[in-house]
């Protein structure tokens, strides 16, 4: 166990380097889980808009007033170019001048403005709202009411609902494109990451060349050299693991029911994590090297798993090579909990099954490549 | 002295292949990642495109059908639609090949499966429906003669909404990924500018002891080393462009050249920011690495390079954040050259970047003019 | 009498608690293969660091050719050459290129340079070795390239710090006899190290250091004469009985006998014939006399009598 001691004694050395990865990921783990929307029941869209209002009639007031109701209008400190490309707005409308008086006149030709970035549906949706809207103030003033009554009268003939009737799909809903679900969508990402970086430093300095040679020459065997790193690295996932579940008590106001199974889908993918790392510092040298790749794994595995962006919208062909990801599997099982997708019992086992199956398979890996980097001396 | 300095530290740089070889790689493989995840989201789900439908409606009821008839064809149909009966339309809704099913008996009634803008046109598209046939019935009970005028006047193009393109860039929204990707790699060219501090300071390796020992002025030769890793990152960066753009054939528009530009300042600013990182963290290595690190990252999260929904909220809430982030400012600068017709904001961020240069170098010499050590 | 290229008065450096220098003074003559000697952590390297103003020290002043040293003194730095204790060198450089750029560091005539990059190579002998990357020398070689790269661009004074740590017998006899020839050409050499061998080998003139004080200064023949020791004659023997041990302390000249593990040492002090002396005593006594050997002091003897410890530790 001599190596394992050693493994704690540097760890204590390097621990405060560590406690910092460990609180900057913490707070990207809080702001991750802030920016997690909040999935309601089935409700009408609201189409969000800004609205520059030209004309300043009663009847361009009432038009203001009645999108109010129905949609979502606000304002936005960014310049409204932007909001439209990053789909903060939907529909930026101008009610140009003249409105009222040309409404009036029967000329319905441009009397509003859409600037826009992209075809959105939200924009789709509200260019057929806006048609809709004249057509009923037309179709009312033909009866001889005024254009501010037939405005009125548009209105509550709009509201007219139609029956909607909910039916279960198997299909998937699609979230969206930056749905979140809190603290465990985002928490392998932060989790391989802190255990890479954190974990190098200390694995790079036990496995330097001189040092490592001196353990090769030593009676300890090759296996049980990797095994008691790898089990020093385990345990201090378990310390790492504990903080950040403390963290998502707090964020997520405790666990009950199905969030006990994305802590157990949490700490099994912690274990793979720890290994993963322990693999990239135990066959490179460089500390350097290591964070960039830690970088790059981190952010590949991620997004090829589908943590940033939802599994149901992305490319089939990508989905595949992610099954080959542990990460894949977690966020499989953690979709389930959710109830993003359906959940069955025995495909969740399924997915920690294959979580392990990976553990076990990354330890394999480790030990024969560093028996192989034995043998032929490389440095 | 200058260009001899500068020139074997460049030989040096290039050829301690390790980091320079992540630094080219991981563009290529998250770029190509970005490229296959997100090649068909746009299309499929943010630009709008005919919202399929199933129609369950009796043959006869001809107004019906020309109404949808009329939805679903011409040029911007809004509706793609199959007529079915009841049984397979939700067979069809239940397999994800339909968002709604469109009922007409008595009145026209809508199934989903789940709730979503697309739902939501299918629904305002059942009430308008419901609303003209109203209109009609209330007009038929007041004023049977003025219903040919009205369903005139509901069938009229109305062309109300004039729409204007405010902008000539790419507007999948999935592109601030690759912007996000490209200022990445600018500010991991910290690393380059992180060792220049231990390398040129008696303090901290032996070589720096002997480079103190000669006759070269420290400011020169620190300047020179710097320069070579500008001419570094910059070419790092100049080559994550140019697979994006080449390789991947990611559109950033016609202003390529300016592209190039603003990421190799982005990179030169990466390198100063780590030559400030390694002259104000003290230590080991180690340290130096994480300080680069987890700015870069804190920095890449902040610009969105994770989640893309961050970058606005920031740019609302925060904005001195966003102008201050090094990443953001690289990501803003790509973003604004796709994204306006002038180049207003472009240069105004291009400022900020050699702003940033300046400020990031200057701190460094400042603290690390320091001739003599306490300890070696 | 030859201008001073050195000159280090009451120079005293303290680290923390720890007094690295105590009130040194050092006088270095034009010409001169000074060495400075001393076990490890006696202030060789502190001292050869304040001289390059590396270090900063707490008081005393330094002189380079007649000048103040300061970390900006470029005219005095250009005419130094300096070998480090450590190699320093480019990883990422080949040997030549390593060269150039050290002396690139100095020497901005390119047509100069590449002849005194040349020259360096030929006398470190590395003419095969041009494009060899430092990873690919042997510990001799990589020695050689590192003295190369501090004395390619030809300086008056030049330091060496301990530049034969580790290396082989036949590098070390390679280097050492470069030096000399360093010191033909005009240089004049500063070096220190902890092997006494190569000291009295090349240096014109010693001073011995231990606590960050100077103990002893001089010629290796001033030192010698210091210490009352002239010879050390061993006999072994399988036995020495008592009384004869006394016999031979009782003789003139003879400062010390001592009896351990088979061997006789005797430390003589002055007198002639004292081996004969002895021998003449163990005959008398019908002794059987084994490997007899005499030798003249050592630096070793000197720093041992002068501090009371050995020179080297034992595991070195």
């Amino acid at each position: 166990m001599q190596l394992f001691k050693l493994f704690m004694r540097i760890l204590k050395k390097k621990l405060p380097l560590a406690m910092v990865y460990v609180v900057v990921f913490m707070l990207l783990c809080v702001a991750f889980s802030a920016n997690g929307d909040n999935e309601g029941s089935f409700e009408e869209s609201k189409v969000s808009v800004v609205i520059t209002d030209n004309d300043n009639t009663p009847e361009s007031k009432a038009l203001t007033d009645y999108i109010a109701s129905r949609q979502k209008v606000v304002e936005t400190k960014i310049p409204v170019k932007d909001a439209l490309f990053y789909n903060q707005i939907s529909f930026s409308l101008t009610i140009n001048e003249g409105y009222a008086h040309r409404l009036a006149g029967g000329d319905t030709e441009a009397l509003f403005t859409q600037e826009y970035v992209h075809e959105s549906y939200g924009a789709a949706y509200m260019t057929s709202f806006l048609d809709e809207y004249v057509s009923c103030i037309r179709a009312a003033m033909l009866s001889g009411e005024d254009t501010l009554t037939a405005a009125g009268s548009a209105a509550s003939a709009m509201d007219t609902a139609a029956e909607v009737e909910m039916l279960s799909s198997d299909a998937g809903k699609l979230t969206g494109l930056l749905s979140g679900h809190g603290f465990f969508r985002y928490l392998p990402y932060v989790i391989l990451s802190v255990m890479m970086m954190s974990l190098s430093s200390v694995l790079i300095s036990i496995n330097s060349k001189e040092v490592r040679y001196r353990t090769n020459c030593s009676s300890v065997s090759p296996t049980s050299y990797v095994m008691q790193l790898l089990g020093g690295s385990v345990e201090f996932m378990l310390g790492v693991w504990l903080l950040f579940m403390v963290l998502g008590a707090v964020l997520e106001g405790g666990f009950s029911g199905r969030g006990w199974l994305q802590v157990l889908n949490s700490f099994v993918f912690s274990i793979v994590a720890t290994l993963i790392a322990a693999m990239i510092s135990l066959l490179l040298r460089s500390a350097q090297a290591v964070t960039l790749i830690s970088n790059v794994v981190g952010l590949a595995m991620s997004f090829i798993s589908g943590v940033f962006v939802p599994q149901s919208i992305m490319n089939s062909s990508v989905l595949a090579v992610g099954k080959f990801m542990p990460m894949y599997w977690y966020t499989k099982a953690n979709e389930m909990i959710v109830g993003t997708e359906v959940y069955h019992t025995n495909e969740y086992v399924q997915c920690l099954l294959i979580q392990a199956g990976f553990a076990a398979a990354l330890a394999a890996v480790t030990l024969v490549i560093f028996r192989l980097k034995m043998k032929t001396n490389e440095n | 002295m200058f260009f001899n300095e500068f020139k074997y530290n460049l030989l040096a740089t290039i050829r301690n292949r390790s980091f320079i070889f992540w630094l080219i790689l991981f563009p290529m493989v998250l770029g190509t990642l970005f490229k296959a995840a997100f090649s068909d989201v746009y299309a499929n789900d943010i630009k709008f495109s005919a919202i399929p439908a199933a129609v369950v409606a009796q043959k006869d009821d001809e107004a019906f059908r020309e109404v949808i008839k009329a939805v679903s064809t011409g040029e911007d149909p809004l509706l793609k639609v199959t007529y079915a009966d009841k049984e397979e339309a939700e067979e069809l809704l239940k397999n994800g090949k339909v968002y709604g099913i469109l009922t007409k008996g008595e009145s026209l009634t809508l199934s989903v499966g789940a709730n979503g803008i697309e739902e939501t046109i299918l629904k305002s598209f059942a009430d308008r429906y419901l609303t003209q046939e109203k209109l009609i019935k209330d007009t038929a009970e007041k004023d049977p003669s003025k219903i040919p005028a009205l369903i005139e006047v509901m069938q009229e193009e109305t062309n109300s909404l004039k729409k204007i393109r405010i902008t000539d860039g790419e507007c999948d929204p999935l592109i601030t990924y690759f912007f996000n990707l490209l200022a990445m790699v600018a500010v991991c060219s910290s690393v380059t500018g992180l060792n220049i501090v231990s390398n040129n300071q008696a303090d901290q390796s032996p070589l720096a002891a002997r480079k103190g020992c000669s006759p070269t002025p420290k400011l020169i030769s620190t300047l020179a080393v710097l320069g070579s890793c500008w001419v570094v990152s910059s070419g790092c960066t100049a080559f994550s462009v140019s697979f994006l753009a080449f390789v991947l054939k990611i559109n950033f528009g016609s202003r390529l050249g300016l592209v190039y530009l603003s990421t190799m300042i982005g990179g030169i600013m990466g390198t100063s920011m780590g030559f400030m990182i390694g002259s104000l963290v003290r230590g080991s290595e180690g340290r130096r690495n994480a300080a680069a690190m987890l700015i870069s990252v804190g920095g890449n999260f902040l610009s969105g390079l994770m989640i893309a929904d961050i970058k606005p909220a920031i740019m609302e809430k925060a904005p001195i954040v966003n102008a201050l982030n090094p990443s953001a400012v690289v990501c803003d600068s790509l973003y604004y050259l796709n994204l306006d017709r002038d180049y207003d904001r472009y240069i105004g961020k291009l400022i900020t970047m050699l702003a940033m240069t300046v400020i990031f170098t200057a701190v460094g010499f400042i603290f690390t003019r320091r001739k003599k050590y306490a300890t070696l | 009498m030859a201008e001073n290229v050195v000159k280090i008065e009451n120079l005293v450096k303290r680290y923390g608690e720890l007094i690295a220098l105590d009130h040194l003074d050092l006088e270095i003559k034009a010409g001169e293969v000074f060495g400075l000697l001393g076990p490890n952590g006696s202030g060789k390297t502190t001292t050869i660091n304040c001289l390059l103003s590396l270090l900063s020290y707490d008081k005393g002043s330094i002189e380079i050719f007649g000048k103040k040293m300061s970390p900006t003194a470029y005219d005095i730095k250009k005419d130094i050459g300096i070998i480090m204790q450590n190699v320093a060198v480019f990883e990422e450089l080949t040997v030549q290129e390593n060269i150039d750029y050290f002396c690139g560091l100095y020497i901005t005539d390119k047509a100069k340079r590449k002849q005194y990059v040349d020259e360096a190579i030929s006398f470190a002998g590395l003419e095969d070795f041009r494009k060899f990357f430092p990873k690919k020398l042997s510990g001799g070689l990589l020695r050689r390239l590192n003295i190369a790269c501090g004395i390619a661009h030809k300086p008056r004074l030049i330091i060496l710090d301990e530049p034969t740590v580790a290396v082989d017998p036949q590098s070390r006899n390679k280097i050492l006899e470069g030096i000399e020839e360093l010191n033909r050409n005009g240089a004049t050499i500063i070096y220190t190290s902890h092997y006494m061998e190569e000291v009295e080998q090349i240096c014109t003139r010693i001073a011995i250091m231990d606590k960050g004080r100077k103990i002893a200064e001089g010629t290796k023949e001033e030192l010698k004469t210091m210490i009352k020791n002239t010879e050390t004659i061993t006999v072994a023997l399988h036995e020495l009985p008592e009384k004869v041990l006394d016999e031979i302390s009782a003789l003139s000249h003879i400062y010390s006998a001592d009896y351990t593990d088979g061997t006789l040492t005797a430390c003589c002090s002055g007198g002639r014939h004292n081996l004969i002396r002895i021998l003449e005593i163990l005959q008398k006594n019908d002794l059987h006399i084994g490997k007899v050997t005499t030798a003249q002091p050592t630096l070793n003897d000197v720093f041992l009598e002068i501090t009371g410890k050995a020179l080297r530790d034992k595991e070195d």
